[in-house]
């Protein structure tokens, strides 16, 4: 299989080397090619010895001498007083060395000639799965690196001189464990470091570089790319990526294919130990909530119709069971708070006005969402959690229609959304001065439109009016709250009101007994000019800038001539003249004004002067007054 | 186990299933993730040490 190797020496010497390698290969025949092959001087001397008859010592002094001038072949290591020789079949043993570049392996992820890469999704091919998930998909130290997501690893030296630089704790451990490691070899391999530092600096500098294998080893790398070191202590990586690994930790829930673990609001279980129900039982649910007319809590549910008691050992577990599967169900609205788990269900009566549609008042209150909400202005967000209330002025829309804007400052005191995609909650509004409670449905904002709080209409309309100052309070129960307002004698005034069957805005008499904001009362000694208001239809008032120019020309002082018509007004009177015909908050207005050439600020009122129109001489000419209609 | 083959939210999730199981009663999610990175850590850390 192997050649013989070419020994050197005399004569002798060369045929004692011969004889004696043909010894230890006939020793190992039997080993692999390249394994080392071991003899010690004493056994070749004893057995060559018996062999020539020869002194023995004399043999020792020859056989170390001859292999001594072979030392290519014959490798020698010195062991207390004997000395043993290696070889291997091949001829000189040389220790093995694992070269695994060829594998097709290394050759698909660490390719020699690659390709740049913009992005590192054309690296991943995707492939349909037959569950429709998104898989895991591993990609290469080498991918990452070459996309930019993971630091490049330095080499040890460079390693070295980026602990020194690296000014923490785990930095000064890792170079404590280098030193310990090779204490000889640090003083060289520093002073050549130091080079290395300079050009390695930004790199740190930047990004904390791993210290070592062992650092690389606990780093495990989110789906969106923020790498976490398992070594550091449980809290403090929550501390610091709490909310990341909790999304993480959901969505891998949601996307696992088994559905292993399901959540319903901040609670999780497992699927497999999640009692199901019958359709018997859903049909019993449901029948249960449209005959009590309105959402009920999953306690109360359970209590009457599962008959389980609290103190029952899977209380909780069951309780959990039912609030997942109806979630499951598309029958079923869940439309309670954290700690107030509430269902509805097709069939059930509307909350709320039907005067206005869902996607309407949605538009209507999108100017929150965009960023115009100036409900803290006067009471901040720290100040209505801390106290638990909320002050408001009623504007005419509001009490007209029963609508409150789902401002900062409402939902700073109102409950958040449990679930991620909840669309409404139902809440309850007692009045502890009429003993009284209305439900209120809460929309919540989706994208660009607003969300808003529906259902007091009928309070509102029969113990308020515009402008009056209500109070709402937490209660102990996330889903109830108190609505209350200051009474006071008595007061008759001449107020606006919507005639709903000729679809126009006029002026009674009303008597109140609430206290009021007298700026935003709307009386008709302060605001007379509105019983020309028309009306608009809802998909008309989504335009806030053409609802405005009509407020304005009707509530605005003419100061301008018939042919060139000019109004002014305040910000105050446009502010509550627009909301009778739609919610805007004081900074949406300031924005509407401010984006048209038509509005100018006259010193503290602002002015208006429409577009002239073109008058059509073909057409009878209109009545005169009407330019004054507004006069008494 | 080697981080690198770490999946956060799969890896360990039987683990974290078993010890949901045997508590018996929903848990808090984020006190579940407390215990997830714990199991993680359990074996990246303290099997690499072995």
């Amino acid at each position: 299989m192997s050649e013989k190797p070419t020994f050197t020496g005399n004569a002798e010497q060369k045929a004692l080397a011969a004889q004696v390698f043909q010894l230890m290969s006939s020793q190992g025949q039997f080993f692999a090619a390249d394994s080392p092959i071991k003899q010690t001087l004493a056994n070749l001397a004893d057995f060559i010895a018996v062999q020539r008859k020869a002194d023995r010592a004399k043999v020792v002094q020859e056989i170390d001498a001859a292999l001594s001038k072979n030392h290519a072949v014959f490798a020698r290591e010195q062991r207390e007083d004997d000395v043993i020789y290696v070889i291997s079949r091949l001829g000189v043993y040389r220790a093995r060395v694992e070269e695994n570049t060829h594998m097709f392996k290394n050759r698909l992820y660490e390719p020699d000639n690659p390709l740049p890469v913009d992005d590192i999704s054309v690296v991943v091919t995707t492939t349909r799965p037959a569950l429709t998930t998104v898989e895991p998909v591993f990609i290469s130290d080498y991918w990452q690196q070459q996309a930019g997501i993971e630091p490049v690893e330095l080499g040890e030296e460079e390693q070295e001189a980026a602990v020194e630089l690296l000014d923490t704790v785990e930095a000064v451990e890792a170079v404590e464990a280098v030193e310990a490691v090779a204490p000889a070899v640090a003083e060289p391999i520093e002073a050549a470091a130091v080079e290395s530092v300079v050009a390695a600096a930004p790199v740190v500098v930047e990004k904390p570089v791993p210290v070592s294998t062992s650092m690389q080893n606990t780093l495990i790398t989110l789906s969106n790319g923020v790498q976490i070191d398992l070594r550091r202590p449980v809290a403090d990586l929550i501390g610091q990526y709490g909310p990341t690994l909790l999304a993480q930790f959901r969505a891998a829930l949601d996307n696992d294919p088994l559905r292993r673990i399901v959540t319903f609001g901040t609670d999780a279980f497992p699927e497999g130990a999640v009692e199901s129900f019958g359709k018997n039982d859903l049909r019993r649910i449901r029948d249960y909530l449209v005959e009590t007319g309105e959402p009920m809590l999953d306690s109360q549910i359970i209590a009457d119709i599962f008959y389980h008691n609290p103190r029952q050992n899977d209380y909780e577990t069951f309780r959990f069971a039912l609030d997942y599967r109806l979630s499951r169900e598309k029958d079923f609205e869940f439309v309670g708070v954290d700690g107030a788990r509430l269902w509805s269900t097709k069939g059930m009566p509307a909350i709320g006005t039907k005067r206005v549609k869902a996607s309407e008042m949605g538009q209507l209150t999108g100017y929150l969402e965009e960023g115009f909400d100036d409900s803290t202005a006067e009471q901040s967000v720290e100040s209505i959690r801390s106290t638990s209330t909320l002050s408001h002025v009623l504007t005419f829309f509001e009490w007209e229609y029963g609508v409150l804007p789902y401002t900062k400052a409402l939902a700073a005191l109102l409950p958040a959304p449990l679930l991620p995609d909840q669309r409404t909650a139902v809440l309850r509004f007692e009045s502890p001065q009429h003993y009284s409670s209305t439900l209120a449905e809460l929309r919540f904002p989706t994208g660009n439109r607003g969300g808003w709080l529906q259902g007091l209409e009928e309070f509102f309309h029969e113990h308020l009016v515009p402008g009056a100052l209500i109070t709402l309070s937490r209660t102990a129960e996330p889903h109830i709250l108190t609505l209350t307002y200051e009474e006071q004698p008595e007061t008759t005034d001449r107020l606006l009101i919507l005639d709903e069957k000729k679809n126009k805005l006029a002026f009674a008499n009303v008597s109140y007994y609430s206290a009021v904001d007298e700026d935003m009362l709307v009386n008709q000694q302060q605001y007379g000019r509105l019983r020309n208001l028309k009306s608009l239809p809802m998909s008309d008032r989504r335009k806030a800038d053409a609802t405005l120019e009509h407020v304005f020309e009707t509530v605005g002082e003419p100061v301008g001539t018939r042919s060139e018509p000019r109004y002014q007004a305040s910000l105050g009177q446009l502010y509550v003249a627009l909301n009778v015909l739609r919610p805007v908050s004081r900074e949406y207005l300031a924005h509407l004004l401010g984006d048209s050439d038509e509005f100018v600020l006259d010193g503290e009122r602002w002015s208006y002067t429409p577009p002239p129109v073109e008058i059509d001489e073909t057409e009878e000419p209109q009545d005169e007054d009407l330019y004054d209609e507004d006069e008494e | 186990m080697d981080a690198k083959n770490v999946i956060f939210g799969e890896t360990g999730l039987e683990k974290l299933v078993q010890m949901l199981r045997a508590s018996g009663q929903p848990q808090d999610i984020a006190k579940l993730v407390e215990r997830y990175l714990e199991i993680l850590r359990d074996m990246v850390v303290v099997e690499e040490k072995r």
